[in-house]
């Protein structure tokens, strides 16, 4: 009896390496980067910090669609930093609302970035002109 | 080749943009803007601009961009390119948000001031024996010596700020970046190369009034 009694003991200890797992449809908020194509930022590292944490809460590699996906358990400000080797990478700012969902955010277009960026680069000679001109006056 | 914003510690960051702060203080004393050079400077501004937006995916891993900071420099002189070259930056951080606000001073540094005199010096000590030469190797070593910069700045950032073993803000150290940031570039420098030999071929024909006499 005594043997049985033992024998059982150790069978519960079997179920330790039993690692469980479930599945489930929660809300998750996805992160895609690119450079030109949709591919270009693919397994990259990433850092997901929740609001207030200095400590990671996930760590891992962009998808091959260079994308990051994370489930939110709090509301607040959460950091994704996004990082190669090269020196590339970006850190984003996500607002998790109370539903753990986020307003969706797209970039700014490129031919957008030329021309307000180009705008300003004139706008600024101009100003530099103008003040020139009328010194020389 | 921009660094972005969380990349740097505090203690580079800081040292850094009061050294390039000091250094476009210095530059606008040096620098006469006349009249009759602001239109060109100002399309070549908007040229580098728009170079640095043009992303070209290279080894299947990363991306590189040109600058335009050699034709700058040669034509017109490095303390005026470094300037110019330094706005276009303010306006990508502040404007558009590429490059980072915090990481401005190093990329300053390592882009505008780098570049402008390597560019300067390299077409400078070369030209006596060929243009070509001196302007091809203009354009590449302005590339490479900023890059060089940018990946030094980077693999020490382990070394300058680690909490119990973890390095803080960029985690790769000295040997990683120093050929994850090299190697692209210095594809990178083969196109600035072919394109400062063309660009500064062109305006020299078109502009030769308007340009700085080195």
């Amino acid at each position: 009896m005594r043997v049985l009694i033992l024998l059982l003991f150790f069978t519960l200890e079997i179920f330790a390496h039993d690692l469980t797992h479930t599945r489930s449809n929660t809300q998750s908020i996805t992160v895609a980067f690119a450079f030109s194509s949709q591919v270009d930022f693919a397994y990259k590292n990433y850092e997901i910090f929740a609001p207030d944490t200095t400590i990671p809460f996930a760590v891992g590699r962009t998808d091959a669609l260079s994308r990051v996906t994370f489930v939110p358990n709090q509301t607040g400000e959460w950091k994704l930093k996004v990082f190669s080797e090269d020196g590339h990478g970006k850190v984003v700012t996500i607002d998790v609302k109370e539903d753990m969902s986020t307003t969706e955010q797209t970039q700014t277009p490129k031919w957008l970035k030329i021309y307000s960026g180009m705008l300003s680069i004139f706008f600024i000679f101009a100003l530099l002109f103008i003040y020139k001109q009328r010194k020389i006056r | 080749m921009h660094i972005p914003d969380g990349f740097l510690s505090p203690q580079t960051y800081i040292s850094a943009t009061v050294v390039a702060a000091g250094l476009l203080a210095y530059s606008s004393k040096k620098v006469h803007f006349d009249t009759q050079r602001i239109p060109i400077l100002a399309g070549l501004s908007g040229f580098a601009f728009v170079l640095m937006l043009i992303t070209i995916p290279v080894l299947g891993a990363t991306s590189i961009h040109l600058t335009g900071i050699a034709i700058m420099s040669i034509l017109f002189g490095p303390w005026m390119s470094a300037i110019a070259f330094a706005l276009v930056l303010l306006v990508q951080a502040f404007l558009l948000g590429d490059g980072g606000v915090t990481s401005l001073g190093v990329n300053i540094i390592s882009m505008a001031f780098v570049g402008s005199f390597c560019a300067h010096f390299v077409h400078r000590s070369l030209k006596q024996y060929s243009e070509k030469i001196a302007l091809l190797s203009a354009g590449f070593l302005s590339v490479v010596a900023s890059a060089f910069l940018i990946a030094i700045t980077l693999g020490l950032q382990p070394l300058i700020a680690s909490q119990d073993g973890s390095p803080l803000y960029f985690p790769f150290a000295l040997d990683i970046t120093l050929v994850a940031v090299m190697v692209p570039n210095m594809i990178a420098g083969v196109l600035e190369a072919f394109l400062t030999m063309s660009a500064v071929g062109f305006l020299h024909k078109h502009f030769r009034g308007y340009l700085y006499d080195a």
